[in-house]
């Protein structure tokens, strides 16, 4: 061992006033590496007696935070080098290759959209609170509402028109499946509308209005009824033979009611 | 750059267009439920085309506003069957008609009553008892209903009902 060597070693002692016994043979015997020995262990005797600053009040706390905190207290300080993982493999593909990945994609979205479009049921079961509404039910309801509401003969009017119109189409849609006795309730329904009171609202209308005035409200609705007619009277050669009779009593009623009206308005 | 911008024109005009096409259309009826509901409101819609016819022929609002009621209490008639058979479903979609009626039809005809007839006529003593036959049907029903999740808001809407007939 050189005196080199044995005066690094010394230093880099935590204490040099503590020799080993290999660094203590050299240095009995070498008077340059024993005066070195001596010098750095009288360094050390007058570190120890520096005076030694109080630490900051807070120092404690903040010291007891980072031990506490989540993270580990020791950090990597790098990352090891491993191998390239699937994800960025096929993140790099895709950036090459965006456009053919893209139409791929796009091919797929909308063969499966075709394929869900034309395997989705075509009748949609309806939900049970569903089955209990009752559109010609709700439609009554409506007109109800709107004649307590309707001031004007004119106004009921157009609400009672309303009113057959509804009867005269639920009529139709039921002609095929409905028995005659629910068919004939239908009927009775119009009838009741057109003749109870289409009929006497328009022989009730205010005198005050010109007859001009009359014919304004009159004339379309004696034209819906006739409508009505016809619809019925073209349903009538089709629909069976049971609802034949219902369809040609709304046709008569819807008949007589809009020439009734028409009378009125002229 | 520019492949990019024709990608996300298409995208956004194909996005506006299926948001174009507007909610799913309601469930429509099959034949037999058709048949089954006019089956079972037979006689309400019945009653229902007689108030209506009657309610056309009514000039006074004493009167209108007692068959407005009337065709209230047609429904609530309905209603009480309902309940008697424990159909919760029927009984929900009913008191929703019943409170519609009572709402918009006669609630708005008894304030009209309110403002135009004096109170102490014939037809202000007319459109006081109408009231309160009203409240007495809104009471039954709300006794005759049994509270379940399934009636909860039918039970609401008549408490709001009887609150507004007050």
């Amino acid at each position: 061992m050189n005196c080199q060597a044995v005066q690094n070693q010394i230093i880099a002692l935590p204490d040099p006033r503590q020799l080993s016994p290999a660094l203590l043979a050299h240095v009995t015997e070498c008077g340059a590496c024993q005066a070195w020995a001596r010098q750095a262990a009288r360094l050390e005797l007058l570190l120890e007696q520096l005076p030694v600053p109080p630490a900051p009040a807070e120092k404690k706390e903040t010291m007891i935070g980072d031990l506490m905190q989540a993270d580990p207290v020791i950090q990597p300080t790098a990352v090891p080098a491993t191998r390239p993982s699937f994800a960025s493999v096929a993140g790099r593909f895709v950036q090459r290759n965006a456009s053919y990945v893209g139409g791929l994609a796009a091919a797929v979205l909308v063969v499966v959209g075709i394929a869900w479009y034309a395997s989705k049921p075509t009748q949609v079961t309806p939900p049970l609170a569903e089955i209990h509404k009752h559109p010609l039910l709700e439609k009554m309801v409506k007109r109800d509402i709107a004649l307590a509401r309707a001031e004007t003969p004119a106004k009921r009017l157009e609400e009672l028109g309303g009113m057959a119109e509804e009867l005269a189409g639920e009529t139709r849609g039921m002609a095929r499946v409905a028995s005659p006795a629910e068919l004939n309730d239908l009927a009775r329904w119009y009838e009741k509308v057109v003749t109870k009171g289409m009929v006497p609202q328009a022989k009730n209308l205010p005198v005050h209005l010109t007859q001009a005035e009359k014919r304004k409200v009159l004339e379309p609705l004696a034209a819906k009824l006739e409508t009505d007619a016809v619809e019925a009277d073209k349903l009538s050669r089709e629909a069976p033979q049971d609802a034949q009779p219902t369809l040609k009593r709304i046709a008569d009623t819807a008949r007589d009611g809009a020439r009734e009206l028409s009378r009125q308005g002229n | 750059m520019a492949r990019w911008a024709y990608i996300l024109t298409t995208f956004f005009a194909l996005a506006a267009w299926a948001g174009a096409q507007g909610p799913v259309p309601a469930p429509t009826l099959t034949p037999a439920d058709q048949l089954r509901l006019l089956k079972a409101n037979g006689t309400l819609i019945d009653n229902l085309v007689d108030h209506g016819v009657a309610l056309s022929g009514k000039d006074r609002i004493e009167e209108r506003a007692e068959q407005c009621r009337n065709a209230a209490k047609a429904l609530a008639n309905a209603i009480h069957d309902a309940a008697g058979k424990q159909d919760a479903e029927r009984v929900a979609e009913l008191t929703n008609l019943f409170s519609n009626v009572v709402r918009d039809g006669l609630l708005p005809t008894l304030e009209d009553g309110k403002r135009t007839v004096t109170p102490e006529s014939p037809a202000g003593k007319k459109l006081r008892e109408v009231r309160g036959t009203a409240t007495d049907d809104v009471t039954a029903l709300k006794a005759t209903i049994p509270a379940t999740a399934k009636t909860k808001d039918s039970l609401k809407q008549l408490d709001e009902l009887a609150e507004k007939l007050k």
